[in-house]
């Protein structure tokens, strides 16, 4: 009994309900420069990048901080658990909750929507490159030192 | 200066944002003669279908959830619509090769299933999406009679759950089309899945 309750407890923590409101919070007191990939499970391409961007958030978790949001439909948490476990995923991820308008324009209002999407800010919350298709990790490399490089230029919000 | 500061957000990346046709714009003409099969067989150009009180140009597929959950909205106003005077229409333009639940027979299946009383068609190169600057689905596109466009965007507010749509975008914008009023909200953005473009040869 304790310990579903405990499993079901990890599982919940693994993907956690995001609104466009704390994910504009989330990103605006970070430290480090955050990344935030847009993924779903049944979106291809999405799954097709997602070992780069794994990669990517493993190698360098002492200096960004990597928000994979989930864009499938709150009813497929368990899907999404699934995925995530199975691609060895330990850390705190999110699934996307609220209005699709709010949250595209959270990230960026030149984005149309379309998946997959990944956005780097600077700390502070600036948006410094985003990409509206398949990432590598050496391109998230290189968006993380210009991130960096715009924090010394103190390019803060 | 000017110059230097536009290549500086090219290079930042902050210009990658997909080129999209704007409210007030006019159906691209070279789009407007591509020829597109339907699952009918039949061959139409967008310029055949346009109506008297103007043209809705849907992009879909068949694969994508995000279609499939709207799937029942779309269709309902497809089927009303083009009985109140405007041409509807639904493009696939993804690359069946890579995708192939995008098929022809996959689409005939759909249109049957779902009861599609309006073309829905192969945009066989991806070049009608490309003229559009559409990157998603579904994504609709409602022109005037005139040919501008009046409406760019998503269906309503709720892909998942249609009994918590509080704005039904693409409903509003059909009604003051057909009743010559202006279109409330001319713009909006959905999430979607992208549009898998054939590479241009």
């Amino acid at each position: 009994m304790f310990g579903t309750l405990l499993l079901a407890l990890l599982a919940t923590d693994l993907v956690v309900e995001v609104s466009p409101t704390q994910l504009e919070e989330e990103i605006r007191r970070s430290k480090t420069p955050v990344v935030v990939n847009v993924w779903a499970t049944w979106c291809r391409p999405c799954v097709e990048e997602f070992p780069e961007v794994l990669e990517f958030a493993r190698k360098h978790q002492s200096e960004a901080k990597v928000m994979l949001v989930s864009a499938d439909f709150p009813s497929r948490k368990k899907l999404v658990e699934k995925f995530l476990k199975e691609q060895g995923v330990a850390f705190r991820t999110y699934l996307k909750q609220g209005s699709d308008e709010a949250f595209v324009a959270t990230l960026s209002p030149q984005w149309s929507g379309a998946l997959p999407a990944t956005f780097v800010f600077a700390p502070g919350g600036k948006l410094v490159v985003w990409f509206e298709r398949k990432v590598t990790r050496a391109e998230l490399e290189d968006a993380l030192k210009r991130s960096k490089d715009e924090t010394e230029k103190g390019g803060k919000r | 200066m000017k110059a230097r500061a536009f290549s500086v957000l090219l290079v930042l990346g902050l210009w990658s944002t997909a080129w999209a046709l704007k409210p007030g714009e006019s159906l691209p003409e070279t789009a407007a003669t591509i020829k597109m099969r339907g699952v009918d067989g039949k061959e139409v150009t967008l310029k055949d279908l346009m109506g008297a009180k103007g043209l809705l140009v849907i992009f879909s597929c068949n694969h994508c959830p995000w279609v499939k959950a709207w799937q029942a909205r779309m269709v309902a106003l497809g089927n009303e619509y083009s009985q109140k005077g405007v041409g509807v229409v639904a493009v696939n333009s993804n690359d069946t090769e890579a995708y192939p639940d995008d098929d022809m027979d996959h689409m005939v299946a759909q249109a049957k299933e779902h009861g599609y009383r309006f073309p829905y068609v192969m945009d066989a190169t991806s070049e009608v999406a490309r003229a559009f600057g559409a990157t998603r689905t579904p994504e609709a596109f409602l022109f005037d009679a005139q040919g501008k466009l009046v409406y760019h965007g998503a269906i309503d507010d709720n892909a998942e759950k249609p009994q918590e749509v509080k704005k039904t975008y693409l409903a509003d914008a059909l009604a003051a089309l057909v009743t010559g009023k202006p279109v409330p909200v001319a713009e909006t953005k959905a999430l979607g899945c992208s549009i898998k473009f054939r590479q241009a040869k």
